[in-house]
């Protein structure tokens, strides 16, 4: 079935916002302590319409701009709602009678991702396979509506070019908007959008001129981005360059803080807490992020086997570059430069995979 | 388990994190307690708390005894862990000094490390269960930052462009002070494998000078930390 494509004014979106807040509780870019995060939004007017962020590696800035989706993905990723960063798992109470009752809350929100680029909907393929069997993730996933935007601009510090994660977005989406001149494309991805779109009133069948318009806007956006390395044969250069000098010279500038791996769209790691109290009557068990960054992350009975920096920044790479293309079939980098803006030391992932596969 | 909770050199906050316990305190038998009790009792401890700073002959004296008496051995807080803010008169060059501030870990063995200042109380709850069910207390060993992040902060050494000890810094406190927009002060001291060579060159890059990351550094909470030492010798 090829997808259906309409054509609605900015009034139309209005329209479609307020249907999508009846039913949803909508998840959107909003600016938020001087940057523009993903966050639960009430209208229209919280998005972050008419910003966008100037990034660079380890910078971050927000200006004004005259485009509706002018700024690119927000700072934080979907992980933020699907798979938070500390989420209570469950709690064990022990009663008088000795009796143990198990509690494991479900979440009561309905998500509607308002506004996801390219980058983060790869992002999410490669989430739904990493936690295909999770209840709570699947749960909120499978309840979930997808709007996707196209991106008008690249930011220096975007590369979806690179890993092939965009920047046009083909599927993944129950709707897709893309900006034009004074009208938005909507082009329907399921059946749930279409049942929504037919709710919108104003809407139009674009021309062929404006549909081609969208094509032209989507190859200049290609040209804005850098092609700072190539994933050509990537997964063998690498492997084949484990004992680089390379990796030692990164503990030079490497803090090891695990920013990189908590921005990240597709890092999944995490750990499980347990608190009990001294009385022995209530266990709780907490699910957070972890890092692979962190220093005894890779402790097996007491013996570490990514014991020095350079181990653990080696393995970053080759999950993003090469493990993750065993196990996914495809790279789990996903080119949304997260890594590079929020890396205190300013270390771009860019030019150190050049640097590697180059030597 | 038997008990005992001792004071050297400090401010006496992380006593009050063990009071904060509440009553499943009552459930422990408490020998040596000189902050709530006035009867107290020379035994052999199952937990010994220190807490506070060796600065004299006597606290020396005080710290080996409780060592032979004591099985498990917990050094409480920044000032038991690395001499704490007392620590802060051996970054001033100019001499006189009254007294030294050493952490208990350079005259005796200490068995466990509680970092910040104060303490958590849920860090000695978590000592104490995990203790008395033979199993081995669980505290994070890894920078703030991951912390901070779990709690939805953006990085603001990157969005406030100030100056965060977070970094380097032990996570555990929950990122309290990056969550109200205030740089770490690394009350937790030092992270294990802290990288000091990437930290300096980050401070640099954002604009300060080598001596006044030095000072921020030595003027923290457990400026005196083992790992800390080697800048007082530039």
């Amino acid at each position: 079935m090829p997808a259906k494509k309409y054509k609605i004014t900015p009034k139309g979106l209005e329209n479609l916002f307020d249907l999508l807040s009846r039913n949803y509780n909508i998840v959107g870019p909003s600016v938020e302590k001087r940057l523009i995060k993903f966050k639960q939004v009430k209208s229209l007017d919280d998005i972050a319409f008419g910003f966008k962020s100037i990034e660079g590696a380890g910078f971050y800035n927000l200006e004004r701009d005259n485009w509706w989706f002018s700024y690119n993905r927000p700072a934080n990723t979907l992980k933020d709602f699907l798979h938070p960063g500390e989420r209570f798992l469950t709690e064990i109470i022990k009663e008088d009678n000795e009796e143990k009752t198990f509690q494991v809350p479900r979440s009561p929100w309905q998500y509607c991702f308002f506004d996801i680029r390219s980058c983060d909907l790869q992002a999410l393929f490669i989430m739904d396979k990493v936690f295909k069997k999770e209840p709570f993730y699947l749960d909120l996933r499978n309840r979930s509506l997808i709007i996707a935007v196209n991106c008008n601009h690249a930011m220096e510090n975007c590369f979806c070019t690179i890993t092939k994660t965009g920047p046009e977005i083909r599927k993944g989406f129950d709707l897709l908007l893309t900006e034009g001149e004074d009208y938005f494309l909507l082009e329907v991805g399921s059946k749930k959008g279409q049942i929504l779109l037919d709710q919108v009133s104003d809407k139009r069948v674009p021309s062929r001129g404006e549909l081609e318009d969208k094509n032209r806007r989507l190859r200049m956006l290609k040209g804005e981005m850098a092609d700072k390395f190539n994933m050509e044969n990537i997964a063998e250069k690498l492997l084949s360059r484990l004992n680089l000098t390379y990796w030692k010279e990164i503990e030079e500038r490497c803090l090891s803080c695990g920013n990189c791996t908590s921005v990240c769209p597709t890092c999944f790691c995490y750990d499980i807490l347990e608190k009990s109290s001294l009385s022995f009557a209530k266990t709780q068990r907490t699910i957070v992020w972890d890092s692979c960054f962190s220093p005894d992350f890779a402790t097996i009975n007491r013996f570490n086997i990514r014991g020095s920096l350079s181990s653990r920044y080696r393995h970053w790479i080759l999950h993003k570059f090469v493990y993750s293309t065993l196990h996914f079939k495809r790279c789990s980098c996903v080119g949304c430069g997260r890594c590079i803006t929020f890396c205190p030391a300013g270390i771009d992932i860019r030019e150190e995979v050049l640097k590697v596969v180059s030597s | 388990m038997i008990l005992g909770v001792f004071k050297l050199t400090s401010c006496g906050g992380c006593q009050y994190s063990i009071l904060d316990l509440g009553k499943s305190l009552l459930e422990q038998k408490i020998f040596y307690f000189t902050e709530i009790s006035s009867s107290n009792l020379w035994h052999t401890f199952d937990v010994a708390f220190v807490e506070g700073s060796v600065t004299n002959d006597d606290e020396k004296e005080l710290l080996l005894k409780i060592r032979q008496k004591a099985k498990f051995l917990v050094a409480l807080g920044a000032c038991a862990v690395s001499g704490g803010i007392q620590a802060i008169q051996r970054s001033k060059k100019d001499k006189g000094l009254i007294f030294y501030s050493y952490p208990l870990s350079d005259f005796v063995s200490v068995d466990l490390e509680l970092r910040g200042c104060p303490v958590k109380s849920e860090h000695i709850e978590e000592t104490l269960f995990s203790l008395s069910v033979g199993s081995v207390p669980y505290f994070p060993d890894y920078p703030l930052c991951i912390e901070c992040k779990r709690k939805g902060n953006p990085c603001l050494m990157i969005t406030h462009k100030i100056l965060c000890l977070g970094v380097i810094t032990q996570g555990g406190c929950g990122a309290l002070c990056p969550s109200l927009n205030r740089g770490c002060y690394g009350c937790f001291g030092p992270v294990k494998g802290a990288n000091l060579k990437a930290f300096f060159r980050c401070a640099l890059r954002m604009g300060l000078t080598e001596e006044k990351i030095r000072e921020i550094i030595m003027n923290s909470f457990n400026g005196y930390h083992q790992i800390f030492r080697e800048l007082y010798d530039k």
